[in-house]
């Protein structure tokens, strides 16, 4: 197909997913759709044949790496205090979600919340846009192994977390 | 894989399908045989089913703006050369192409260079949502009013897009409506001072004994009433002084003769009287020290400050020549009489006493030769002065038929600020210009502008007969807003040039209560843009509206650099006289900067003195020089000045000693002719720049004559200019008397067929009141 196409089915396809994980990365609706523009931007300056293949973990990449120039652009650099990772990008965009008290999945996002930066990122990236460990790898900047050890214990915690919460309601 | 590890992460890799086949099926095996294994694989697979159920799903797209930028973006992306890995070739093939087809493809355009301050450069401008999201709520912001946070938020937007239109237009009427703001808030303040003033100090010191004695150092001392002191140990109202007019030696507002200049020696006043006698050191009626520590008030231009300086009397031998601008405003007895009929005299420097005789119509011949003038000279004995002669030279304009005037192209230019709202002011201005309107035909137009706020168009130039237009457009109008005149008027004369009538009479009108704030625009300019305007053939006239007289001297001003009058208008029955009655006069132009210069012969007049025209005397060098602006003179109008006279051998009041004789230069021989004066006057036609002159001569067979036996307008002009100098001039109420005052008016009453002359009886009835 023609690059024009190309990139026409791209954006068709990964415009809403690119969205949705760019806003979990930063909690801000118009920084998430600039830093996608941007990333489609950069995608057609780009040359087809090096990104054919993995065209998913490369915009996921890109798109990562543009909100993190955008949000370091907004704010001077802070050390990551684990107190201050705790209390990043709340999941505050659901609010319908959370007005739910009783149910259990709704308590996610704020345990997804509290997960640590590059935990959520992963989880984000596996469950909500469905990237596999290599695509994920690619995305993160890590090994494969990285990713599985991080994905595994990532889903011990919530099931922890879940499960005394669980306790706790009945 | 031997022992059980809950902490491998092998069993979410394997519930993920990540596996290879191969350690999948290990994986698979080893569960079965492990109870503890598979207990926690299916913990992971219940957490993994939540999450792929219940993955908080935000559900966002991108602006259709921006994707539309992404897809134009990648139309023009550069074709791209695919295969050929030779170097060489590719080379060759790229700078073949590149010659054959350079005006075409699209790298023969120019590709913009990435900046620091847009990484991503494309042929179009990214849309930012952060950067509309910032400018939605800057704007919301400023809806608001929070218009301090608004700024913030419109900056911000600002320093990452230069010229994003829409942040700078929200950010210029954000600074408008500051500014608005402020000028109103200053506008309440001012006037809320004026107002406390005004009745603290103007009325306090007319209707009391307004004697020098009081304005005396005595008040400080305490010998008056102690009431007197309590009133007058008020401290004056205070205004912010961030005001640039505001200097070191300010003045006190209103009665700044009274009061005087707040200088730097906490005193006030001094200076000398005409005839010489030292004016004492006035402290306003407040204790010096109290004096000093009140604040300085702010003064709203230093400019509106009209002091009169009595004409003296002045020797023929040394000031042959009498040289001043003819004037026919009429505010200042209006004002006056709106003073009186308040109940307090008016204040001294508001009396015009040209302005006062010329209010009333006098019947004077009109020329019949073609000429722009007639004159008619006259002689008596000086009513308050028997010793001295009172001489009148009255002018008469052409008249125009009313069927036979110019057709008018006029704009009315509306003060509608909030202090127009007060005392019917915007009513009346209303009814004076509805009634002007219905003076109008088809071949007039009119046009009306109001400034307050934002300058506007309330009703584009329309032809004069279209009454009920003018009506509905008029009735629309409210008081409200701040003054902003400089757009007001550039609005105003850009219509009525717009719409030029040639041979017709192109006038701007402005309708003010006196508060023309031009904001930052300097007077000066507004002075020499009015001057301009009438060079150009159209003129400014003023209306005054209600106010004191403390800015007429400004607008009086203005409409003599715009070729126009000035009339005062307090009462429906003033808007018919000056807008109906004599229309043609306040309107039409017949004569142009009209100057009158009187030469008297030393032989037959020892001394003179001309009454009023303080303001209008020109240097005797001005009489001949067409650059030097003087005042207009409209369709049958009449212009009457006064002098008193001394004859020969005659003792001369007040003067100062003689100027040496000279001695180079000997004076030619006087006492051979008999004429008493020559009358010379010059004048420009209304679009015209080079002035003519006429010459009229006084024979001395009139020395003896009395026109006061004969001419009623005579008597009634000099009861009027005595009634002015009385109210002026505290020493001429031991001459005349108001009785005598009023009983010389009687004899001149004639028919007064708008009952203006009965009215004027009336005044001298109050005056005598508030003085007794």
């Amino acid at each position: 197909m023609a690059d024009s196409d190309w990139i026409f089915s791209l954006v068709q396809r990964h415009e809403m997913a690119l969205c949705r994980y760019a806003f979990s990365l930063c909690g801000d609706e118009a920084m998430a759709r600039d830093a996608v523009q941007e990333c489609f931007l950069r995608l057609c300056k780009t040359k087809r044949h090096k990104i054919e293949g993995h065209e998913a973990a490369w915009l996921y990449r890109v798109c990562r790496t543009r909100v993190i120039d955008l949000q370091r652009k907004e704010k001077p650099m802070q050390e990551l205090s684990p107190a201050l990772e705790a209390s990043l990008p709340s999941t505050e965009a659901s609010p319908d979600l959370a007005a739910q008290h009783q149910d259990r999945a709704a308590k996610l996002p704020e345990l997804l919340s509290r997960l640590p930066e590059r935990d959520r990122e992963a989880v984000t990236l596996k469950f909500q846009e469905n990237l596999s460990y290599r695509e994920i790898a690619e995305v993160l900047g890590i090994s494969e192994g990285n990713v599985g050890y991080i994905l595994h214990h990532a889903l011990r915690k919530l099931r922890t977390e879940l499960t005394s919460l669980k306790g706790a309601l009945s | 894989m031997n022992e059980f590890d809950p902490n491998d992460p092998i069993w979410t890799a394997f519930l993920l399908g990540e596996l290879s086949s191969e350690k999948h099926e290990e994986v698979k095996a080893f569960l079965k045989n492990s109870e503890d294994a598979q207990r926690t694989v299916q913990e992971l697979e219940q957490t993994i089913s939540l999450l792929n159920h219940e993955f908080p799903q935000h559900k966002l797209t991108l602006l259709d703006d921006q994707r539309e930028c992404i897809l134009n973006s990648r139309a023009s992306k550069p074709k791209q050369l695919r295969g050929l890995p030779a170097a060489w070739l590719s080379l060759a093939a790229l700078l073949i192409v590149f010659l054959a087809t350079w005006p075409v493809m699209p790298w023969g355009k120019v590709t913009p260079l990435p900046s620091p301050e847009n990484p991503s450069v494309q042929i179009l401008p990214v849309v930012s949502s952060q950067q509309n999201a910032l400018l939605q709520t800057g704007i919301k912001q400023m809806e608001a009013g929070d218009l301090d946070a608004a700024e913030q938020t419109l900056e911000k937007v600002l320093t990452k897009d230069r010229y994003n239109i829409h942040a700078l237009q929200a950010l210029k009427e954000l600074m408008e409506q500051r500014i608005e703001t402020r000028i109103l808030e200053r506008e309440k303040q001012v006037s809320k001072m004026f107002d406390e003033v005004e009745k603290r100090w103007i009325y306090d010191l007319d209707t009391s004994d307004s004697t020098p004695d009081f304005l005396d150092g005595q008040i400080a001392t305490g010998k008056k009433d102690p009431t007197d002191v309590t009133r007058s140990t008020e401290t004056l109202p205070t205004v912010p002084t961030e005001n640039p007019d505001l200097h070191a030696d300010t003045y006190v507002i209103v009665h700044k003769k009274r009061i005087g200049r707040l200088g730097a020696g906490g005193g006030i006043g001094g200076g000398t009287f005409p005839d010489g006698r030292e004016a004492p050191r006035r402290l306003g009626g407040m204790p010096k020290q109290q004096y000093e520590e009140a604040q300085p008030v702010i003064s709203p231009s230093q400019d509106d400050f009209a002091e009169i300086q009595r004409n003296s009397f002045k020797r023929v031998s040394d000031h042959p020549l009498s040289t001043f601008s003819i004037d026919v405003d009429t505010a200042a007895y209006a004002l006056m009489r709106s003073r009186l009929q308040q109940g307090s005299l008016p204040p001294k420097d508001a009396i015009r006493i040209e302005e006062l005789v010329n209010y009333f119509d006098y019947t004077y011949e009109a020329p019949s030769d073609g000429n722009a003038f007639a004159s008619h000279m006259a002689l008596a004995p000086c009513p308050w002065e028997p010793e001295h002669k009172l001489l009148r030279i009255a002018l008469k304009g052409r008249e125009i038929p009313r069927e036979e005037r110019p057709p008018f192209n006029l704009v009315f230019l509306l003060d509608v600020s909030g202090s127009m709202d007060a005392s019917n002011k915007l009513t009346l201005v209303k009814s004076s210009m509805k009634a002007l309107s219905k003076q109008l035909n088809d071949q007039d137009r009119v046009a009306i502008v109001v400034y307050a706020g934002a300058a506007g168009l309330v009703l584009p130039s329309t032809p004069g007969n279209r009454t009920a237009e003018i009506s509905t457009a008029l009735d629309r109008l409210s008081a409200g807003g701040s003054t902003a005149g400089g757009a007001g008027i550039h609005l105003a004369y850009t219509i009525a040039q717009k719409h030029f009538v040639e041979d017709g009479v192109n006038r701007v009108i402005l309708c003010t209560d006196g508060d023309f704030n031009v904001g930052t625009v300097q007077r000066g300019d507004l002075v020499d843009l009015i001057e301009e305007k009438a060079k150009s053939g159209v003129q400014l006239s003023v209306l005054g509206f209600g106010m004191g007289n403390y800015k007429d001297s400004t607008l009086e001003g203005l409409s003599n650099k715009g070729n126009g009058n000035y009339a005062y208008i307090d009462t429906h029955q003033e808007a018919h006289k000056v807008l109906v009655e004599d229309m043609l006069g306040t309107l039409v132009t017949i004569a142009k900067d009209v100057k009158i210069q009187v030469e008297f012969n030393p032989a037959q007049v020892a001394a003179y003195r001309l009454i009023g025209y303080e303001n209008r005397m020109l240097k005797k060098e001005d009489f001949n020089n067409d650059q030097v602006d003087a005042g207009e003179i409209g369709a049958g109008h009449r212009v009457t000045a006064l002098y008193q006279l001394v004859p020969p051998g005659g003792e001369i009041p007040g003067e100062a000693p003689a100027v040496d004789p000279l001695k180079y230069n000997q004076p030619p021989a006087a006492g051979s002719s008999t004429e008493i004066l020559t009358l010379k006057l010059r004048h420009k036609a209304p679009g015209g720049e080079i002035s003519q002159k006429q010459e009229f001569v006084l024979q001395g067979n009139q020395w003896k004559g009395n026109a006061l036996k004969t001419d009623p307008e005579f008597r009634f002009a000099s009861s009027v200019a005595a009634f002015g100098q009385w109210l002026r001039d505290e020493p001429f109420r031991e001459q005349m008397s108001l009785e005598e005052i009023a009983s010389l008016a009687k004899s001149g009453l004639g028919e007064d067929r708008f009952g203006y002359r009965n009215e004027f009886l009336q005044l001298i009835q109050s005056a005598n009141t508030l003085t007794n």
